[in-house]
């Protein structure tokens, strides 16, 4: 087996990533490829008498990537870009170039109203063809830097499919060939020389390229976001085999491999704690800020910090099954897919345009069927062309929903999709998973109940039972008795689902279990039996402890209400959301906690496999519903829901079922997550009005509808100047949801 | 027309890789993003083309 690491270049996302795995994978003699989408680097081992380098390296040229063997020079990493970085440069520059030749026009061509004096030789009073034709040069390079809008602007005109991008396309050049031949009209008639469009020409491209550019950048900035995030990854891990210590690349390390973590660093990869103890900021990652305690057999998420203490990792997940990648994962595959909302503006774009074309062309044949000359004529279809153009309308959406899910994942609320966004807080029953999600799932110690023993006496006998069992119980009984010491056992046995019988020495025989073991070794329990029963009505489970077959006393344990949980609900119910709790507890304990923390319903006694019937009566009453939960018996009802919402980065089957992940145990995000949902759509509806807007308002003043009453006619500058405002406030609008608080 | 999902497509670069890929098969086809589908027109030996020619470069593509 040999192995080797292979830059891979030109991948995007997380699918680009795998797919470069698949293709690699499938070859035979391949034993294993990881490829890290962030770092851009394959680590592959063959074996060599099958494989090549060559044939690995033709396999993943023909799947569409760049490969080349990774030689260790930190160098060739560092001038590793992004492509995205590189195309908004690129994007930025030309924006520049177009606006400072278009401003130049501009103040060639406008200075001169404000009282900016020009040199005499292009001074339009004293020589005008001097005038146009330096206007008429200055548009070339603003023309050529914005040429790609020409290309496919007239490209999908063509096709019978114009976008914005034709509209753009159409209404400069339209500008520029009318002001050339104007130029030529100059020559013997110096008249015409305040009728040139150079500026505007120009302009529209320069104003529509910066509301361009800046959708670009803030789509940029959430991928930045998430970027940053991955380039936590360290870069080398510390191996260690047969106590020998190494240090490796990460990309390298493998299922299996042992990992040293030590104060301060980073963990490389995701794993289970095998030594040590420590403390793990975990914070970029769930948004949870305080350090989360490690120790042997804690899980831990690659690209953490190790806060506090040394641990060593047994790593179990790699590449792209690592906790890293299904984040990278999620936040692409929102990104891809669009919104319900958005395919409805690019079905009125798509309408759109061919009306705007066919109102100017309209307007302008009336006003020449009129008489109007023919710099009027092209004066009002080129300001018509400009102001519609609804670039706006392009933005709207996808800014927003940027926006939005961007906002989310600072508070650690991964939405899946672009409609998943927008339908979560459209519901109107929010159903919740009680073990796991109200609930902590750890249950806690409530009452003691005396009988023949003291409290401190009953914990010392019932901890000392309990010190031997793995029962969840025994836990919340050990923490109980902390500070009480133990009674010394002997013949320890343990009665599954029963619970412990052992003896304590010149006492006689310890009972420690269940209401059914007691029954069944003919202890009587009258002396507690009211007691007993109210209490488990209201969901305890009760242990009860007998020394020599008389009854000591009971203790009651719980399941421990989240301290959020209460608010959380109370929050969705002033949201206008119905809150059900769903459980599998008997009737008493269910309607027990749904009091305690406020909640509107409580189904009890559902076995798991019947979770997703419920929710589908629940949806055949004509409810919108949320599924909350954690575990893999939820995966059916998270994906029978309306939305499924997977609580505390749960197991990896709810993450994969659910369309919104909730990286924190935190109840408060549901809220958070319905109100992120709501504060989005309505940015996009807010976006829609203003793209709307200035549209609706110019079309007619631009056909010339004002001109024969007042003589007010848009001119294209301004036509230009106010679809860019449209755009300046949709942009805006959409990046202002970036500040809310959730 | 037979429609297969690739639910394994993500950006414009998978778009762009497909399109490659069944082009260099000389198959008539639409690639859409947004539902994670290729619609081809052709026969069925020209479906399996297209699967075929997605599984060898990295997508998984069943058909709908």
């Amino acid at each position: 087996m040999k192995e080797e690491v292979y830059i891979i270049t030109g991948m995007h996302c997380a699918a680009c990533s795998s797919s470069v795995e698949r293709v690699t994978r499938k070859l035979a003699g391949v034993e294993r490829s990881d490829v890290n989408l962030m770092t851009n680097r394959m680590t592959i081992s063959y074996d060599p008498g099958q494989v090549t380098p060559e044939t690995i390296m033709s396999k993943v040229q023909k799947a569409g990537f760049g490969i080349r063997p990774f030689n260790d020079t930190p160098k060739a990493e560092s001038t590793k870009e992004d492509e995205g970085e590189v195309a908004l440069r690129r994007q930025k520059r030309d924006m520049i170039g177009t606006l400072v030749f278009a401003a130049l026009v501009s103040l060639i061509s406008m200075g001169h109203m404000f009282g900016m004096p020009l040199p005499r030789f292009i001074d339009p009073a004293v020589s005008p063809v001097n005038y146009a034709l330096i206007q008429m040069l200055l548009c070339i390079p603003a023309l050529l830097f914005g040429r790609r809008f020409f290309i496919g602007g007239f490209g999908s005109l063509i096709r019978l499919n114009p976008n914005m991008d034709s509209l753009v396309a159409v209404s400069s050049s339209c500008s520029y060939i009318y002001s050339i031949v104007v130029t030529f009209v100059i020559s013997f008639d110096p008249g015409w020389v305040h009728q040139l469009y150079y500026e505007s020409a120009v302009m529209v491209l320069g104003l529509v390229m910066l509301g361009k550019f800046l959708e670009e950048r803030s789509k940029q900035r959430t991928k930045g976001a998430i970027a940053g995030l991955m380039a936590l990854t360290p870069d080398t891990a510390f191996i260690v085999t047969d106590d020998v210590v190494n240090e490796i690349p990460s990309d390298a390390l493998q299922k299996g491999d042992l990992v040293l973590v030590k104060t301060g660093g980073r963990i490389p990869a995701d794993g289970i704690v095998e030594r040590g103890s420590g403390a793990a900021n975990e914070a970029m990652l769930t948004g949870e800020s305080l350090p989360v305690e490690k120790e042997v057999g804690s899980r831990v998420i690659g690209g953490s910090i190790l806060s506090g203490g040394t641990v060593y990792v047994r790593v179990d997940r790699v590449g792209a099954e690592s906790t890293l990648a299904g984040i990278i994962r999620l936040m692409e595959d929102a990104q891809g897919k669009k919104a319900p909302v958005s395919r409805l503006a690019d079905k009125v774009a798509g309408v759109f345009v061919p009306v705007i074309i066919g109102i100017s062309s309209l307007a302008g044949l009336i006003w020449a069927l009129c008489g109007a000359d023919i710099a009027f004529v092209v004066r009002v279809f080129t300001s018509i062309l400009v102001i519609a153009c609804p670039c706006a309308l392009g933005l709207a959406t996808p800014t927003a929903i940027m926006v939005g899910t961007g906002l989310g994942a600072k508070y650690g609320i991964l939405v899946k999709s672009g409609e998943a966004l927008e339908l979560i807080g459209k519901a109107d029953t929010v159903v919740l998973d009680k073990t796991g999600t109200i609930t902590t799932g750890q249950p806690q110690v409530t009452e003691v109940l005396e009988a023949a023993a003291g409290r401190d006496e009953l914990l010392a006998m019932a901890a000392a039972a309990e010190a031997m069992s793995a029962h969840p119980l025994s836990k919340a009984v050990l923490a109980a008795a902390e500070g009480i010491e133990p009674v010394k056992l002997q013949d320890f046995e343990e009665l599954a689902g029963m619970g412990i019988k052992a003896v304590i020495e010149d006492r006689g025989t310890l009972l420690v279990g269940s209401r059914g073991m007691m029954r069944r070794e003919g202890i009587d329990e009258s002396a507690l039996t009211a007691e007993l029963d109210r209490l488990s009505g209201m969901g305890r489970t009760p242990i009860l402890v007998a020394l020599d077959g008389v009854l000591q006393g009971a203790i009651m344990a719980a399941d421990t209400i989240r301290d959020t949980s209460r608010a959380a609900i109370e929050r969705m119910k002033t949201m206008g959301v119905r809150v059900v709790l769903l459980t599998g507890d008997n009737k008493g304990a269910a309607e027990y906690v749904a009091d305690a923390v406020g909640a509107d319903e409580a189904i009890a006694e559902v076995l798991p496999g019947e979770k997703a019937q419920v929710i589908s009566r629940l949806k055949a009453e004509g409810r919108r519903v949320v599924m909350v939960g954690d575990g893999i018996n939820d995966a059916v009802a998270l994906t029978e829901a309306d939305i499924g919402v997977a609580i505390g980065a749960g197991s990896d089957v709810a993450v994969d079922s659910a369309d919104v992940v909730l990286m924190r145990s935190d109840l408060m995000d549901i809220p958070r997550a319905l109100r992120l949902s709501r504060l989005t759509l309505t940015d996009v509806k807010e976006n829609l009005f203003w793209a709307f807007f200035y549209n609706v308002i110019c079309i007619p003043v631009a056909a010339g509808a004002l001109y024969p009453a007042f003589g007010i006619l848009l001119t294209p500058m301004i036509g230009s100047f106010a679809m860019s405002l449209s755009s300046i406030c949709v942009v805006s609008n959409a990046l202002r949801l970036r500040f809310k608080k959730l | 027309m037979t429609v297969i999902n690739v639910p394994g497509m993500m950006c414009e670069k998978c778009v762009a890789r497909i399109t490659n890929a069944l082009n260099e098969a000389n198959l008539k086809f639409t690639v859409t993003l947004a539902d994670k589908t290729v619609t081809v027109d052709g026969d069925d030996a020209a479906v399996a083309a297209a699967i075929e020619a997605m599984d060898d470069i990295g997508f998984e593509a069943a058909k709908a």
